[in-house]
């Protein structure tokens, strides 16, 4: 099948209350089994592209829409976020604002309630999600008494139970610490490890250049770069312009190159870098 | 040289029987940088919470500018120890900016030429002459966290504590934060850092306290923290992507760890001459 | 722990929570059926081996300290104020009198607190939150109602956690929180004010979270906790019809051919609760005073 996995079509988004749009003419796509990392400046306008691709924006944060956008072949216009949900998970910055049950698996059950799943099915999901977050045995547990990370891994899990095809993160790890988001870091690559398709936000882009297939570059509301994570992170000059970086490894060569007008391969994970470093060196 | 803030033997056991802290000997001088890193729940802001009186320790003594944290009031001990917390939601509430930075100085009833006087001071630093009108819920994230800071400066603590400052910031927020340490710094005052970002410490290369289940278990600059494996996995840290890339390089000197991709480059630059030659030879090359 | 669900072994723990909802209507109406103290306190006291089967002896007394503080309230101040007395019992300090008729009133009233206090304490600890609202759900209360019943024993400690924070965020801007009154309402602004902003955000955010779990998807709705009713509730509610049916019995054709409740009725409940009030303070104040002695310590 020639259909991509998501697939966005001259998108432009205005808020009630602004005077610009803030996403103004989108186009991309993802194919089942990408990860997409979106980066950019705050303010770009990357949560509300997030949103729109499950239609929590514009059907529930409402403004004006322009543009089409499709999951699987579905228009995201013609449903709404409670229909999509079965195929689009979301999982929020804030790890406890997505918790609202009184125990652990109350919480997975809640969103596979909602779509109707029967109770003996919901319990072998609630086995295969909790294993596939790390917390099992979690069962009885309230989620407020879990660490930020491990309450993190519960919304993924509460999310991942409802048997989604894409998952789309919005900044997951931001309020984490160190320990917090190797965790959930971990999880996302046992996912993909499995052949989830996503999109990730994230400011940290040592993470992003690790983890994604692609990079989508949003400044004031434009897809300003688009491309695989090593052709986005090596236009470090043009990163620069958008007030961003490169991976610091990449950034490191690139600085190296200029300063000792060598011309090392620009990479952007450690070992590749490390590669690039020493074979320039010889 | 006295040390300004003094941290005696001091643990903290919450009503609830749990020891947040214990056995903590931490001596703070003026005109340093410390930050304090470890999980969540190892103890930090505990820790913190003791410098501005918001928590007195159960067993132990506090000094902060001569005075024992156990006599004063937090409010007096608040306009010498200046805490931004983490969601400037929790502090800034009021209509303007302005509003926001007077605030604080009309809690210790300071005269009004006073507060004008040191209300100017925050501005001028923190460049706010074009927002002050502005209603803080309107401004973005970091921007509302730097108000947030300005109303904390605009009491001119000696001692500011920044509680995970870049936290949720785009690279130009981190940038923007580091700038900011540097210039607090500058002007004479003790900045005390609660953060998980190891590429900000990394940046300023100070003395950095290690926190783990509640106790101190390192306390030296960035650099020998960084490079002390032990510490470093026991309190689940890592550190910036550079210094792992520049341990695994060849070239360089094993013996010392490099937080910042210019301290790779300066030290290539005096250890290796004949880069430097054939940067020369290039450019002469390259001239003709 | 976040809501006063305790979780226990027990044969009224499984009941289902429609039955339990059904008891706690059945207690109310057997206390106003019965409006006589006698009578009330024997309603009290055939409560009691529920409690005992539920395993919350301890849990209940505990809590039901408080609506005594309520009947020793009632009972001394309508006893001796209530003016609808006119049969003089007994008199403390010279002129302060008793009568028989406000003690009843006050009895009736007092005991019918204590009364459906049990019941409600019985139904509060013996069932899961979760369980109360799906059971909501089965009697076709609007899910969205449900939720925020149970979400609001969610909320509860997140806001007075945050309240925390609050205060110590505006003591750390030099306010300062142990003033005179007036200075006390003054800060009542910067508690407030950061609370309720935040709360609303979390809020918000919850709603956008429901709508990505399907939450408002129209049809048909499945719950992990299941509820059923089975032989246990029905004998449970044939027992309960049973006792209605013989109290309005009683209330329709033996009122008036009994008479227990005496003046010495009357005069032991009200000094057993205070006698048991008492033991409360003296209580209380030994435990401020041994944290007295041990912060001393």
């Amino acid at each position: 099948m020639s259909e991509q996995a998501i697939e966005v079509k001259n998108l432009t988004f205005e808020y009630p209350d602004t005077e610009e749009p803030v996403l103004k003419n989108i186009n991309f796509t993802i194919d089942y089994g990408e990860i997409l990392g979106i980066i950019g400046p705050t303010g770009a306008g990357k949560s509300t592209l997030a949103m729109c691709v499950n239609g929590l924006v514009p059907q529930v944060i409402q403004g004006e829409i322009e543009g089409e956008i499709y999951v699987k072949g579905m228009n995201v216009h013609e449903s709404d976020v409670a229909a999509m949900s079965e195929h689009v998970g979301f999982v929020f910055q804030e790890p406890e604002n997505q918790l609202s049950q009184m125990t652990i698996e109350e919480e997975i059950a809640f969103g596979m309630g909602n779509l109707g799943v029967p109770r003996d099915e919901m319990l072998v999901r609630i086995k295969d999600a909790l294993s596939q977050v790390g917390l099992e045995g979690f069962e009885e547990r309230s989620p407020l008494a879990l660490s930020g990370g491990q309450q993190q891994r519960l919304a993924i899990a509460a999310v991942l139970a409802m048997r989604p095809t894409i998952m789309i993160m919005d900044e997951p790890t931001s309020m984490l610490d160190p320990k917090g988001k190797n965790e959930v870091y971990d999880v996302l690559k046992n996912l993909k490890a499995y052949g989830m398709t996503g999109i990730i936000i994230d400011h940290e882009v040592e993470r992003i250049a690790a983890y994604c297939d692609k990079v989508l570059v949003l400044d004031e509301g434009e897809v300003k770069m688009f491309g695989t994570t090593e052709e986005v992170f090596t236009e470090i000059d043009r990163l620069h312009e958008l007030t961003l970086h490169a991976p610091q490894v990449t950034e490191f060569l690139s600085q190296y190159n200029r300063t000792f007008h060598k011309n090392a391969a620009l990479a952007t994970t450690i070992e590749k870098a490390v590669r690039s470093y020493e074979s320039a060196n010889k | 040289m006295q040390p300004y803030m003094s941290v005696k033997n001091v643990s903290h056991v919450y009503p609830n029987g749990v020891t947040a802290i214990k056995d903590i000997n931490l001596d703070i001088y003026e005109g340093e940088v410390v930050a304090i890193l470890g999980s969540n729940g190892s103890g930090k802001t505990t820790l913190v919470k003791h410098f501005n009186g918001l928590l007195t320790p159960t067993k132990g003594e506090i000094t902060v500018g001569g005075l024992n944290t156990k006599k004063e009031k937090i409010s007096k001990l608040s306009s010498l120890v200046g805490y931004v917390f983490q969601n400037p939601n929790h502090q800034t509430f009021l209509p303007s900016v302005r509003k926001e930075l007077e605030y604080g100085c009309t809690n210790l009833k300071m005269s009004e030429s006073e507060i004008e006087e040191r209300v100017n001071k925050a501005i001028e630093l923190f460049e706010l002459e074009d927002r002050l009108d502005d209603n803080p819920f309107d401004l973005n994230s970091s921007q509302r966290k730097e108000v947030a800071m300005a109303s904390i400066m605009a009491v001119s603590p000696r001692v500011i504590v920044l509680d995970e400052p870049t936290t949720g910031q785009d690279h130009k927020g981190c940038k923007r934060v580091l700038d900011l340490v540097r210039m607090f710094k500058e002007h004479g005052h003790i900045v005390v850092l609660i953060t998980h970002d190891m590429h900000l410490i990394g940046e300023l290369n100070c003395r950095t306290v290690v926190m783990n289940q509640s106790k101190k278990i390192a306390d030296d600059q960035a650099d020998v923290v960084f490079s002390h494996k032990g510490v470093m996995e026991e309190a689940g840290l890592q550190p910036p992507q550079i210094t792992s890339f520049a341990n695994q390089l060849s070239n360089l000197d094993a013996n010392k760890t490099y937080l910042t991709i210019d301290s790779i480059l300066s030290w290539i630059k005096e250890n290796k001459p004949n880069e430097e030659k054939k940067e020369e030879a290039v450019q002469i090359g390259s001239g003709s | 722990m976040n809501s006063l669900y305790l979780p226990k072994d027990s044969l009224i723990h499984s009941l289902d929570p429609r039955t339990k909802m059904i008891f706690v209507a059945f207690v109310v109406a057997s206390s106003f059926i019965m409006n006589d103290p006698a009578l009330q306190l024997l309603l009290l006291v055939s409560l009691f081996p529920l409690v005992v089967i539920a395993k919350l002896v301890k849990p209940y007394l505990i809590s039901i300290q408080f609506l005594l503080l309520f009947a020793v309230l009632i009972m001394t101040v309508h006893g001796i104020y209530n003016p609808i007395g006119v049969t003089p019992v007994f008199e403390i300090f010279g002129g302060l009198t008793f009568k028989y008729e406000s003690m009843v009133y006050a009895s009736v009233m007092s005991f019918r607190i204590l009364v459906i206090g049990t019941g409600a304490v019985l139904f509060v600890m013996t069932t899961h939150p979760s369980d109360m609202a799906s059971a909501l759900v089965k009697w076709k209360v609007p899910h969205s109602f449900a939720f925020i019943l149970l979400s609001t024993f969610q909320i509860i400690p997140i806001i007075a956690r945050e309240a925390k924070i609050v205060m110590e965020a505006q003591q750390a801007r030099c306010l300062d929180v142990k003033g005179n009154i007036i200075q006390r309402v003054k800060n009542l602004v910067p508690m407030f004010a950061p609370l309720f902003i935040i709360t609303f955000m979390k809020v918000h955010q919850l709603s956008y979270v429901l709508e990505c779990r399907a939450f408002s998807r129209k049809g048909n709705k499945t719950s992990l906790r299941e509820t059923n009713i089975g032989s246990l509730d029905y004998s449970f509610l044939l027992g309960m019809l049973a006792v209605l049916v013989f109290e309005i019995y009683l209330k329709l054709f033996m009122m008036g051919s009994f008479q227990w409740t005496t003046d010495a009725l009357l005069t032991y409940s009200l000094i057993g609760t205070w006698v048991v009030c008492g033991f409360m303070l003296v209580k209380f104040l030994v435990k401020r005073f041994q944290g007295k002695f041990g912060g001393v310590n």
